[in-house]
């Protein structure tokens, strides 16, 4: 479930404005909102990692206690999934795409792999490892992926291919209507909410404050954001 | 769910069945039914209450099936081409033979899925490993285990023409048996000839001894000596065979004939057989044969390495568990800084479950070789 735009803004205004140490425009926090999201899901995949290399130490839990599980269900409001045409083994990536869990063909009973492009050329000409339509691959480059071996040898028959991914977190929107005095309200048709899991709620809201600090140039704001945030990730460690 | 996903008729028969009801026009084939469904109506027909129908009469767009005349069947459908009311039909597949005994396999796509799902990921034998690093080993088992472990056995019979040669089959690697079929179907051992070869290149040479060569420098050959006189060669003088000719068939001489057989002393069981001999020729990839094999049928067991053909990769049940702890084995070894404690125990799991392997598919039963040994020793109690 999402975090509403208009809980975190008014959050932030209300620590911010206590001792009137300032104010941020909508403008100036969806920006700042934007790019802690993607910090915050950035993070979540080196968490993931940490907390996953430390089960495998033997120090796996079960249930509540279950880290790696608990960072999936952070990272999974971020996935889509999306269908690639192929033409000629060329297939466009989705525009939104941060990160590929799976490319298999519509039907997901078969996968394709990624795999190196400097190893290409061996596993293209080993009779061993060489791709076929049961053991589909594929390579990446900036916008497309190239799949053998439908380039190679053109032998294609198994259709278009479908995308399971993380995609890049859309940027929020706080709409508001400005009243007959200049007052700001918020309107939530249209706005975009954060796609961030709740439990990053209070992530979120620190790493706003302290960018938020800077914007109103007070070092007492950074400091106890910064603060905050060691505090938790020391707690989840 | 059980791993049978065709319908019995399907495996035995290659067909579906439906009845008609007089007015059903169309009908549809299952996937359950047949292995791939038809394409085209070339690939299959269909005979109605037992009467093979006329191809005019229906049309096909898979999966459906669908009747529009009844030309020549009158007897069987409707005018508007509907089979009768309770008359049975049967599509049946033509264009493909059913490979019986397919459920003895565990096909290699399975092998891999397999071995990705159980023994790949976090917290697993082995924690991160590509596809293909995995299709590459299996598919070295599958080969290993076929020169070693299943050792399926392909068999080509041949008669054996003027140039007493055979071609090494396409996907042979070595042979297992080489014999001659007798009137009677039963095989003769051929032996391999120890005494001589197949040279691959002979040498053309002058008066003096001096090799000839061509005007591009290569070297003139022809075709070898050995291999000519060998394939002229009577080979009773080998064996020490006696020839009709050899006797005498005179009633007072019957004793000395006795005596004749003998003074074969130093019998050598080698070559002491009239079944013919052969040699391998690696470098041209055949084998030769004496001549005492001209115009006989022969028959040729060997192994091949299984990945001939996509049907062929595929493992036998009784090996599947070795072929994952073959694998299993073969990606902990070829990783740097995994510790050397656990691939000596994954080398263990995989010398067990190969020997278990073997063990099975050696397919010694406890029944025939009872009866194989019935009367042959007084220790084996049966």
């Amino acid at each position: 479930m999402a975090i509403s735009v208009d809980t975190v803004y008014k959050t932030v205004l209300s620590i911010l404005n206590k001792e009137s140490r300032g104010f941020i425009t909508p403008d100036e926090f969806e920006r700042i909102g934007s790019q802690v999201q993607l910090d915050i899901l950035d993070q979540n995949f080196h968490d993931y990692n940490k907390a996953v290399v430390k089960a495998a130490s033997g120090r796996a839990v079960e249930d509540y206690g279950n880290i790696p599980e608990k960072i999936q269900h952070k990272i999974d409001p971020f996935f889509k999934q999306a269908d690639i045409s192929l033409t000629n083994g060329i297939g466009t990536i989705p525009t939104d795409l941060y990160k590929t869990i799976n490319i298999s063909i519509t039907n997901k009973t078969i996968q394709l792999e990624k795999v190196n492009k400097s190893k290409l050329s061996y596993l293209l000409s080993s009779p061993l490892t060489k791709p076929t339509t049961s053991f589909p691959v594929y390579y990446q480059r900036a916008a497309d992926i190239i799949v053998e071996p439908a380039l190679s040898d053109g032998s294609w028959t198994l259709g278009n291919l479908l995308i399971e991914y993380i995609k890049v977190p859309e940027d929020i929107n706080w709409n508001h209507d400005v009243g007959a005095s200049g007052q700001l309200t918020y309107n939530s048709s249209s706005s975009i909410d954060f796609t961030l899991h709740d439990s990053d709620r209070v992530q979120l809201i620190l790493g706003i404050l302290k960018y938020a600090g800077l914007v109103i140039e007070d070092p007492a704001v950074i400091q106890s954001a910064s603060g905050e945030e060691t505090k938790l990730i020391q707690l989840e460690q | 769910m059980g791993l049978i996903t065709q319908t019995k008729e399907a495996y035995y028969n290659r067909s579906q069945t439906f009845t008609g009801d007089g007015s059903d026009k169309t009908f549809d084939l299952l996937t359950s039914s047949f292995t791939a469904l038809p394409t085209a109506k070339t690939q299959f027909q269909i005979a109605v209450n037992g009467k093979l129908i006329n191809t005019a009469n229906y049309s096909y767009s898979s999966p459906t099936i669908t009747f529009s005349g009844n030309t020549n069947n009158t007897d069987v459908l409707e005018s508007d081409g509907a089979p009768k009311t309770g008359l049975g039909i049967v599509v049946t597949q033509t264009d493909k033979a059913e490979r019986y005994g397919q459920y003895r396999y565990v096909s290699l796509t399975d092998i891999i899925n397999n071995y990705m799902i159980a023994f790949v990921g976090e917290g697993k034998l082995i924690p991160t490993c590509k596809r293909t690093d995995v299709l590459f080993h299996a598919k070295r088992g599958i080969q290993e285990f076929s020169y070693d472990v299943s050792r399926v056995e392909k068999i080509q019979e041949i008669e054996i023409g003027n140039t007493l040669s055979m071609p090494f089959p396409q996907d042979y690697v070595n042979y297992v048996r080489l014999s001659r079929v007798d009137d009677a179907g039963i095989e003769h051992i051929l032996i391999p000839a120890r005494y001589t070869s197949r040279p691959s290149e002979s040498i053309l040479q002058d008066e003096n001894a001096d090799y000839l060569f061509d005007a591009d420098g290569s070297v003139l050959t022809a075709h070898p000596y050995t291999s000519d006189k060998f394939a002229n060669f009577e080979h009773a003088n080998l064996s020490g065979a006696y020839n009709n000719t050899d006797l005498t068939y005179d009633i007072h001489k019957d004793i000395d004939r006795i005596g004749e057989f003998g003074k074969r002393y130093g019998l050598n069981a080698e070559i002491s057989q009239k079944n013919g001999v052969f040699v391998v020729d690696e470098l041209n990839g055949q084998f030769g044969f004496s001549n005492d094999v001209l115009n006989k049928v022969i028959t040729l067991k060997y192994i091949s390495d299984g990945l001939g053909t996509d049907d062929e990769m595929q493992i036998h049940k009784l090996a599947e568990d070795a072929i994952y702890k073959y694998i299993t084995h073969a990606i902990a070894s070829g990783r740097a800084n995994f510790p050397e404690y656990i691939i000596n125990r994954f080398r263990k799991e995989r010398r067990a479950a190969m020997r278990n392997a073997k063990l099975r598919l050696s397919n010694i039963k406890l029944g025939e070789l009872e009866q194989v040994m019935r009367g042959k020793s007084k220790h084996i109690k049966h």
